[in-house]
């Protein structure tokens, strides 16, 4: 053991300084107690925001010189911010593919909501929010039939929540957000089809699902 | 697949789920220093053997509408070699099982999420776990386990003892909280101060004084050294938990502990500590009542079995517990004393030392264990200076010449 001969005790330690006063130990101690454990530094988050930040100062600039307003260099702005959200919440989210797929979808749709908002840009609610709903319920029922017995159980709150999230664009046609309907219906359609189909085959494993959900 | 086991989360298990995303979450090590080298593989089929007793232990945290829950796994976690710093984050994501299991030279280490148990709930576990790695390590036979069922250790005892109408709303003046400069998480220093148990007794027994009375004394000496006359009027709160299988009739493995605190007003000077023990020693006679302390419980239940509380969606819960953490601090620091922690005498002969510690969140914490005689004070501290720690350690030493410190070399 090494000797702190300022607080008077001998220290098991893998430091050469006094964990209580700070002074230099004397003696030597090759077989300590406690490992010498490395710290793991995570720089590439900065360095990431920190390029996103200069091409957002860079367009930014470019598009006050060039137009002397802000017109084209918003949308930079917003497809760079997003881009960090996207990047930096896959690496730290350690959930599985399915939920983590979800996530982003129901992600993307809220963004692509507050695109609409700022742009009246009916292509979103029409087109592209039912395609990318649809999308996610039909490779979710895709991963239902082909996990079927294995871990159906484990994804069954996220299959679930896509069918929920399919009747978004639902939501979109009775607010009158919409003009062209044909991949509104489907979505919704597919859904309470997909739903009851889930009832009919999984029931149990769904109610089971739903009372650890409902805590009950 | 095979049907999955799930659990509600006790009345803590709830504050600790929704504050597991924190930089700090609290996560409690118990380590056990044992004769020779540990060796891996009977550690591996010990702790296989102690989660079929403790299945409620070998679990994940999952998220539902309106509250978590716990689910439990068919497999067990990794043990690897300590390369992680002391009660390091258990929790990253809803596959994680809440509890880590590592070695190093001769140490074995238990660290748990607060999520699923607290300390004295952990401690039969743990000891389980060193019971059944010395019958494989050193082929020792009939050894005695704990002979409490799955029903009884699984039990939510918080829900079985709470009185709806027996609420307590008890008062404080302004705390004393500490400013300094925090080290990272994975900086914080921990401290085993080992203490001679029989000469600390002693000197308790000299002021008529319990060991964590004595020791809750010393440490509120230590904190008034270091108080400025700005502080004058505020008062130190050292936050005790209270184990309630002492206090009701429980098996139960997880949470079931209360909080009381001890409270001492700065009067602009240094306390003798005789004045200070004899007001911690009146304090404690009376918060650990245990009409007392069921006050204290059933004001925290009451929070859980709130209709409206339960409507709200877990999410909102997060946040909102989130915040309430973030700006409703706890007291000045905390001191857990987890008691004695004794293995059959078979066991003993194969283990040297024992010790208890807990994460230090955001200032620093206290916790203390006993083996045999050898008493084990742990600091955890996130402070990069801390008088109140030099102070504290000083005092102590001063009861047992051969004290010895054992640190993480932070």
């Amino acid at each position: 053991m090494k000797t702190c001969n300022n607080c008077n005790i001998n220290i098991d330690t893998p430091s050469v300084k006094c964990p209580i006063c700070g002074s230099i130990l004397v003696g030597k101690d090759k077989d300590t107690t406690y490992p010498r454990v490395k710290k793991k530094y995570t720089t590439f988050n900065r360095i990431l925001m920190f390029i996103l930040s200069v091409i957002m100062i860079i367009n930014v600039y470019l598009d006050l010189q060039l137009t002397n307003h802000i017109t084209w260099s918003k949308y930079v702005v917003f497809g760079c911010a997003v881009f960090y959200i996207i990047v930096r919440s896959i690496i730290r989210s350690h959930r599985n593919p399915m939920s983590l797929l979800t996530g982003y979808a129901f992600l993307l749709v809220v963004l692509l909501l507050i695109f609409f908002w700022l742009t009246k840009f009916y292509v979103i609610t029409n087109f592209i929010i039912p395609i990318l709903c649809l999308t996610e319920l039909i490779i979710s029922v895709f991963y239902a039939l082909v996990v079927k017995n294995k871990y159906i159980k484990k994804y069954l709150s996220v299959i679930v929540t896509n069918m929920l999230v399919s009747f978004i664009p639902f939501g979109l046609m009775i607010f009158k957000l919409t003009t062209f309907n044909v991949l509104v219906n489907i979505s919704y359609v597919l859904s309470i089809i997909s739903f009851v189909g889930l009832i009919i085959f999984d029931y149990d494993d769904l109610k089971d699902e739903l009372s650890k959900i409902f805590n009950y | 697949m095979k049907n999955t086991e799930w659990y509600k989360l006790d009345n803590m298990g709830v504050y600790y789920a929704s504050t597991k995303d924190r930089k700090n979450p609290t996560v409690f090590r118990f380590t056990a220093t044992m004769k020779d080298d540990v060796d891996v593989v009977n550690l591996r089929v010990a702790l296989e053997d102690t989660m079929e007793v403790y299945p409620n232990f070998n679990v994940t945290l999952k998220k539902g509408l309106f509250w978590y829950y716990l689910e439990e796994e068919h497999h067990l976690p990794d043990i690897k070699e300590e390369n992680k710093a002391v009660c390091a984050r258990v929790y990253k994501s809803e596959y994680d099982i809440l509890y880590r299991v590592s070695y190093y030279k001769k140490r074995i280490n238990f660290e748990v999420s607060h999520i699923v148990s607290d300390g004295r709930g952990t401690i039969e576990v743990f000891k389980t776990l060193i019971a059944n790695y010395v019958k494989y390590q050193y082929k020792v036979k009939n050894i005695k386990l704990s002979n409490s069922t799955i029903e009884e250790h699984s039990e939510d005892s918080f829900d079985k003892y709470y009185e709806k109408y027996k609420k307590d709303r008890s008062k404080e003046g302004k705390i004393f909280r500490l400013k300094n400069k925090l080290l990272p998480f994975e900086d914080a220093k921990f401290i085993e101060l080992h203490l001679n148990c029989k000469k600390v007794l002693d000197k308790a027994h000299e002021y008529n004084s319990t060991i964590t009375a004595y020791l809750g004394a010393v440490l509120i000496q230590s904190i008034l050294k270091e108080m400025k006359q700005l502080d004058k009027g505020k008062y130190i709160r050292v936050d005790l938990p209270v184990d309630l299988r002492s206090y009701f009739r429980s098996e139960s493995s997880r949470n079931f502990f209360g909080l009381t605190y001890l409270s001492y007003k700065f009067n602009g000077e240094v306390d003798d500590i005789d004045k200070i023990i004899k007001v911690v020693n009146d304090e404690m006679t009376e918060k650990i009542k245990k009409e007392n302390i069921s006050k204290r419980v059933n004001k925290m239940v009451s929070f859980q079995k709130n209709f409206a509380v339960r409507a709200i969606p877990i999410f909102i819960k997060d946040m909102f517990l989130n915040t309430i953490t973030e700006f409703v601090d706890n007291g000045t620091t905390s001191l857990s004393n987890v008691g004695k922690i004794s293995f059959s005498k078979e066991v003993d002969e194969y283990v040297e030392t024992v010790a208890a510690m807990i994460s230090p969140e955001k200032n620093f914490k206290i916790t203390i264990c006993t083996y045999g005689n050898d008493l084990v004070i742990c600091i955890s501290d996130k402070f990069r200076r801390n008088n109140i720690v030099k102070n504290y350690v000083r005092s102590l030493i001063e009861l047992d010449k051969d004290a010895f410190i054992i640190s993480n070399g932070v």
